[in-house]
């Protein structure tokens, strides 16, 4: 790696713990950023809602960011379009469906912790099983297959998903659409715990593919001359991705954008190198979610705006004016 | 003698592409595969890189069955010019260069690319974005890539696409340089006159049939030409000393 990328890397290490330390300061009730590690030390005021409410949320926050935006990077590299994103593949509206369904269909009956989490989880694995399984047995290999599998199960997806919110009542109507729209609020140690292995699992399996990655982008064929098993790389890629993005889902809802934004703005300021990108993505990805959450719970104090609106406003002018900027490279 | 072909056929659903090829490809040789479109040159080059597999026939490499290397153990020995490459990504031609790099990776990654991109007169182009590059660079910037991957069997399929003239030929001095040096080179070529004056060898198909294998003194002739191009033609000799084809 050349010294391009490790200053970039470096910058971010060092802006990554003034943001955390901002975020975990903001708030209905503010405490000065660089107090906090004072207040920490000696358990001064504020201690409680610091250890209690700011950091669940800050490490929320973090985990679903830097989840959504290394899925990204992968997912970009895989099917070789800076355009592409978990969302395409229906991981995405897999685990919405598969949380709906927890909501409408079983909460009602069943009452174990962490359900909708694991309905949500379970959505996004089905989906990539099922898009997987419909590659074989049309026959159709490679990257293009899974795009248009992907499209149909979105559209599926979506439709059900139509469905379940038209027949629900008031009361799941509230829940439905409030966990669609994504939010980071109300969630406690314990929660981050239980799904903490996911997000490791799926970091240690991305997190190396660098250089199966700058391979994979120059095509599959291309990847196996050099050397590369595809089909294992593919398989660790769709993998790794899923269970981020199934997990995000699960605490956080529908965040949209990240997985887009984040590793266009570093491929457009430092480079496409897949091995720097990973890490650098992972971060930048939790700073930007940082802020974005910053804001969407200072912005109409005491109200929130859920976050999951807030980055989708961002993220879909960026995108168009990304289309707009590159017109048909990006094809 | 690298490659061994013995009644080597494919087909894609009905269609057989290849034919019952029976020949041998041998070491330190600058191999040359012509043939109109579609005679199955690429597909042989794919199928002698391991990445098509399933033929019928075998195809002995270096003393084994072509099919029971790994992927890793052929990037290792082989190294393959592909056609059209398309990269939405805006890497630097350098890095391009840079992931053909798979053995003894330097940790000065800009200095060990341009050192191949030297070789194929890339390296102005080494800090350019690999997506705005012309046609002809990109094909410098690939086959410094493949020079980078350092193997002793080079594949390349239709090298001289997007190249002018000069270019075409620098492309196969770098060949016969090559082979000067013990590799061994597989190209698959339009131009026939390139052929004829640079190829040790040439192996000319047609509708998945080898029509004919040999030196080009041997083996270029009007008949030849007639039979797989349809074309009349007149041969006069080279300053080479090798046949030179006017096509009539």
């Amino acid at each position: 790696m050349n010294s391009k990328y490790k200053t970039s890397l470096l910058i971010l290490l060092i802006v990554l713990p003034l943001v955390i330390l901002v975020c975990a300061g903001s708030g209905a009730y503010f405490l000065k950023p660089w107090l906090i590690p004072k207040i920490l030390w000696e358990k001064l005021d504020g201690y409680e809602i610091l250890l209690y409410i700011r950091f669940p949320r800050v490490a929320l926050a973090l985990l679903v960011g830097s989840s959504l935006a290394i899925s990204g990077v992968a997912m970009q590299g895989l099917f070789r379009n800076p355009l592409a994103s978990p969302d395409i593949i229906g991981v995405s509206s897999g685990a919405s469906l598969g949380a709906a369904l927890w909501i409408v269909l079983f909460s009602h009956f069943v009452n174990i912790n962490y359900g909708l989490s694991i309905a949500a989880f379970l959505g996004g694995v089905v989906v990539v099983l099922l898009i997987t399984k419909l590659g074989k047995i049309s026959n159709l290999s490679g990257i293009s297959a899974l795009v248009l599998a992907g499209l149909a199960i979105n559209a599926i997806a979506g439709s059900i998903l139509g469905l379940i919110t038209n027949y629900s009542n008031e009361e799941e109507l509230r829940s439905l659409v409030f966990w669609s729209m994504g939010g980071l609020g109300g969630i406690n140690w314990k929660t981050i715990a239980t799904t903490l292995p996911l997000f490791i699992i799926g970091f240690l399996i991305l997190l190396p593919l660098g250089n199966s990655l700058n391979a994979l982008s120059l095509g599959e064929s291309e990847a196996f001359h050099l050397g590369y098993n595809v089909k294992t790389c593919q398989r660790k890629i769709i993998l790794g991705s899923t269970l981020l993005v199934g997990a995000s889902v699960s605490l956080a809802g529908g965040i949209g954008f990240i997985g887009l934004i984040i590793p266009h703005l570093l491929r457009t300021w430092i480079g496409a190198d897949h091995r720097w990108l990973l890490f650098s993505s992972s971060i930048a990805g939790g700073i930007l979610l940082l802020m974005a959450d910053l804001l969407s719970r200072t912005i109409a104090i005491p109200a929130e705006i859920p976050v999951g609106i807030l980055t989708s406003l961002m993220g879909g002018p960026f995108f168009l004016w990304i289309l707009i900027k590159q017109k048909s490279r990006l094809i | 003698m690298i490659y061994e072909l013995n009644n080597l056929s494919y087909q894609i659903s009905s269609n057989r592409i290849l034919k019952n090829l029976n020949c041998k490809i041998k070491k330190g040789f600058l191999t040359v595969l012509i043939g109109p479109n579609g005679a199955g040159k690429s597909t042989l080059i794919k199928i002698l890189s391991g990445e098509v597999s399933n033929y019928t026939g075998d195809i002995n490499f270096y003393g084994r069955s072509l099919k029971n290397f790994s992927c890793t153990e052929l990037a290792s020995v082989r190294a393959v010019l592909t056609q059209n490459q398309n990269n939405a990504l805006p890497f630097k031609s350098y890095e391009i260069v840079n992931i053909g790099k798979i053995k003894n990776k330097s940790s000065d990654e800009l200095s060990s690319a341009i050192s191949y991109m030297n070789h194929t007169e890339s390296s102005h182009l080494a800090l350019r974005n690999y997506n705005t590059l012309s046609g002809g660079e990109v094909k410098r910037v690939d086959l410094a890539k493949m020079l980078a991957q350092d193997c002793k069997i080079c594949l390349l399929d239709e090298p001289t696409n997007h190249l002018d003239p000069y270019f075409q030929r620098a492309i196969l001095v770098k060949c016969k340089e090559l082979t000067a040096k013990g590799f061994s080179v597989v190209a698959a070529l339009h131009d026939l006159n390139l052929a004829s004056i640079f190829a040790d060898e040439i192996i000319a198909i047609k509708d998945g049939v080898i029509i004919s294998q040999g030196h080009p003194n041997e083996i270029i002739n009007k008949t030849l030409i007639k039979e797989i191009f349809h074309i009349d033609s007149e041969i006069i000799l080279h300053p080479s000393g090798r046949p030179n084809i006017l096509m009539l």
